[in-house]
């Protein structure tokens, strides 16, 4: 993009909307713009409300309200209702994409209930709106709770037929509606989301199935009646398909132990009868997941992507009832790598 | 008038007219070997009266002229009379004696000239090694050199400029290790000076540089015989001038402006650092406000979002462009800047204390300029005054302008295209018809390595050559 001096946007004359909100569907959309207004040296969030037919109808109303001119340029975080994720996130994500100053790494957040109650808590949090959630979700994604997925990257899951979006899901259980928690991720199909949740304890294995780099997963156990705490440092996978109704994964884990009062670890024996049981648990957990994707025929691992491009031929519309039909068998091993500083 | 005049006093009012009568000039009879009578002729504010008498007085009670080279002796010598030569000797110093029998000059070549001691270079300071300046005296300034390179490859030629002065100016090389072409180049420029009055090095400059257009200068000026001999075992050439304490370096890249006798000085490691904290200087020094410009006035969602709120509380009640604000201040710093060095330096940092002190925090408080822009000009001042070269720091303090105007106008590609215009400038620009950005253009790997990095000493074996024509590609 050329800038010229007829493209002049003086940092003082813009509003920096660090959060937006959208609910309702087309006809009936609601937006939700935060920004921080300076009040005698101190900077005070405030919530610009509009209403419109779709969400660009909204963002012009809302300019009407606001002395300065809005700028989505440095937006953070879009918090999106169910509704609207409902009926199919695509079409009221356009927008973003084609203002060419708009921010494409702004996180997207499903909401439950209310999509005001989560701007109006901003107001009581010391940090800027947006990158309240920003950081939340990233501190998330460390601990692979929660996939990357901004604008950007949602865009290419959105658009593809072989992936299925999962986004950040939050919930705001407390009495003052003042801190909002994860509640899991929302599962997509088809880019409509499907109304189920998949709790944070689960999704952590999503993040081992997608492969997703320099995460780590912590997990925690009993063994024996022994509390087993390791963090699964890296993860290498092996897709293949075994015939057209089934599916193999291989995955070798490495895994540093954090927590076991156990003495005799230093015998070989001990550590491979750890590492069995590890991949017992791991398995177990993971069949899980991959049984609630089916359920929802929600394809977050791209495993259409992947056939695509090994079986074209096999590869039709009709893939997400392929997906639920699916045999997939997955094979973990780990291997335990570190044993932690106390024995 | 009397019929009978002696002739020499024939002579000597001829001499005194064609000295105009010059108050400081002394031309008077002296009574020479067995009755001869001689004229003694002399500047008497530019000649060390007490030696000369001293000399007389030798020549006159033990020697006689039937010996051969008679009056050969390191400050005499003896040659026919010739009245133009005899001008210049005088105007340069010398004591010359005429003998009227034999029509010969008796030249004592004792002159005192007005001249300081060595002194620390004020523009050149250093931390360690030497402190010893360049004065504004031939004899003084070559001990200087010599006594550091104690070979007889160390080669001073001179040349007489200026039709009115006749100021001598001097230039340096070492045989064999000198860029020939680069020489004769200096050589050339060197006759082309065809002027009355040649007072400064500034002169020189014009006439030794490429293109005297550019902001960029193309010869380093030192006022170190350290830096000056380092030099010429590069193979450079250096020029002085009786009148100035300033020595003019050449073929010079422009990366020697940001080397100091201190990196070499110091240890390997630290020298290294320093050097490319000096080179990262010159990016900020000429880009950081034109960068801040471009943000606020175009790219601001840049800005982490944690800054943006403290920036944006800072300019929203600024009622200038950041362009205009820019300007205010950094005219306030050329100001205070120009100031201060033409006080006495007592006044001057009373200047210091007032323009930095009141003036930033007044400034501010008056709103006409943010606190984000006096941070950012601060650091930018900083950063041009790391630049040891003081030719070199008013190029880049002056470049900083062009490239403030650019991103008020077009942003961040403003200021990549004034970056590049920049870059191609640098790679036009030649030295001595030497390339300037050497060794970026003509690259050389090894070479960039060692403009980031101070090698120890003991490290290059080869004799470091920043300009070798002969050699391309063989080093």
């Amino acid at each position: 993009m050329l800038a010229g001096c007829w493209d002049e946007r003086l940092y003082k004359d813009h509003t920096v909307v660090s959060l937006v909100g959208i609910e309702g569907t087309y006809g009936e959309m609601k937006s939700y713009f935060a920004y921080p207004e300076l009040q005698s040296g101190n900077s005070e969030i405030t919530i610009i409300e509009a209403n419109g037919i779709d969400v660009r109808d909204t963002r012009l109303n809302a300019d009407l309200k606001v002395e300065q001119a809005m700028d989505l340029s440095m937006m953070s975080t879009i918090l999106i209702s169910e509704t609207t994720a409902k009926d199919g996130l695509n079409k009221y994500l356009n927008v973003f994409y084609r203002d060419p100053t708009n921010s494409i790494t702004a996180f997207l957040v499903l909401v439950e209930g209310n999509v005001k109650d989560y701007m109006e808590a901003s107001k009581s949090w010391t940090t800027e709106a947006g990158e309240y959630f920003a950081r939340f979700i990233r501190s998330k994604e460390e601990v692979s709770i929660v996939p990357n997925r901004t604008i950007q990257t949602a865009a290419a899951i959105l658009y593809s037929d072989g992936m299925d979006l999962v986004l950040p899901y939050m919930v705001l259980k407390d009495k003052d509606k003042k801190r909002p928690e994860l509640g899991g991720v929302g599962l997509f199909s088809k880019g409509k989301y499907t109304g189920r949740v998949l709790k944070p304890e689960q999704s952590r294995f999503l993040g081992l199935l997608l492969q997703e780099r320099g995460r780590k997963i912590k997990y925690s156990t009993l063994y024996n009646e022994r509390p087993l705490s390791f963090t699964i440092l890296d993860v290498n996978r092996k897709w293949k398909f075994e015939s057209p109704n089934t599916m193999k994964m291989d995955y070798e884990l490495e895994v540093e132990l954090e927590e076991f009062s156990d003495v005799g670890l230093r015998d070989v024996n001990k550590i491979s009868e750890l590492e069995n049981f590890i991949n017992k648990k791991i398995t177990d957990e993971v069949n899980e997941v991959i049984e609630i994707l089916q359920d929802e025929k929600c394809d977050a691992l791209g495993l259409g992507n992947f056939l695509r491009v090994k079986n074209p031929q096999m590869f039709d519309d009709n893939w997400h009832e392929t997906f639920a039909n699916l045999e997939i068998q997955v094979d973990i091993k780990s291997e335990i790598l570190k044993t932690g500083l106390i024995h | 008038m009397t019929e009978e005049q002696n002739p020499e006093q024939v002579i000597l009012t001829k001499l005194k007219d064609s000295f105009y009568n010059s108050a400081d000039f002394v031309a008077k009879p002296i009574s020479w070997w067995d009755n001869e009578v001689a004229i003694l002729c002399f500047y008497s504010s530019i000649v060390n009266k007490a030696d000369v008498e001293r000399i007389m007085y030798f020549f006159k009670e033990h020697l006689r002229d039937d010996n051969m080279y008679w009056g050969e002796s390191i400050y005499t010598s003896v040659i026919p009379l010739d009245e133009k030569q005899l001008a210049k000797f005088l105007c340069d110093g010398e004591t010359i004696i005429v003998r009227l029998k034999t029509r010969e000059m008796i030249r004592i070549n004792l002159p005192e000239m007005a001249y300081r001691q060595t002194d620390e270079p004020a523009s050149e300071h250093v931390l360690q090694g030497s402190r010893e300046g360049l004065v504004e005296n031939f004899d003084v300034n070559i001990s200087l050199i010599r006594k550091r390179v104690k070979s007889h490859r160390l080669v001073v030629k001179q040349k007489t400029i200026g039709y009115e002065t006749n100021t001598t100016v001097y230039y340096l090389y070492m045989e064999q290790l000198v860029d020939e072409e680069a020489l004769q180049l200096v050589e050339e420029r060197l006759d082309k000076i065809k002027v009355d009055l040649f007072y400064s090095t500034g002169q020189l400059t014009d006439y030794m540089e490429d293109s005297v257009w550019s902001p960029f200068p193309q010869l380093l000026k030192t006022e170190r015989p350290d830096r000056i001999i380092a030099s010429l075992h590069e193979g450079k050439i250096a020029i002085l001038s009786d009148l100035s304490t300033t020595a003019i370096i050449g073929p010079t890249s422009f990366f020697s402006f940001y080397q100091t006798p201190d990196d070499f000085n110091g240890r390997a490691v630290t020298g290294s650092f320093y050097r490319i904290l000096r080179i990262f200087s010159f990016i900020i020094a000429i880009f950081l406000p034109a960068f801040y410009i471009a943000i606020v006035s175009f790219h601001f969602e840049i800005l982490p979002l944690e800054l943006s709120n403290q920036i944006k509380s800072d300019i929203e009640n600024i009622p200038y462009r950041p362009i205009l604000e820019a300007v205010i201040l950094e005219m306030t710093i050329e100001l205070i800047r120009e100031a201060s060095i033409r006080l006495p330096t007592s006044v001057g940092q009373t200047i210091g204390i007032v323009g930095g002190l009141v003036i930033g925090d007044a400034i501010v408080s008056a709103g006409l300029v943010s606190n984000m822009m006096i941070i950012i000009v601060a650091f930018t001042a900083i950063s041009s005054y790391v630049v040891p070269s003081t030719e070199m720091n008013s190029s880049i303090r002056f470049l900083r302008f062009p490239f403030m105007i650019l991103a008020a106008f077009f942003g961040f590609i403003g200021i990549a295209f004034g970056a590049i215009i920049l870059l191609i400038h640098l790679l036009n620009l030649t030295s001595l018809k030497r390339p300037y950005l050497t060794p970026i253009i003509p690259f050389n790997p090894k070479a960039i390595f060692k403009i980031f990095i101070r090698m120890p000493f003991f490290k290059p074996s080869k004799h470091p050559k920043s300009f070798s024509p002969n050699e391309d590609g063989k080093s």
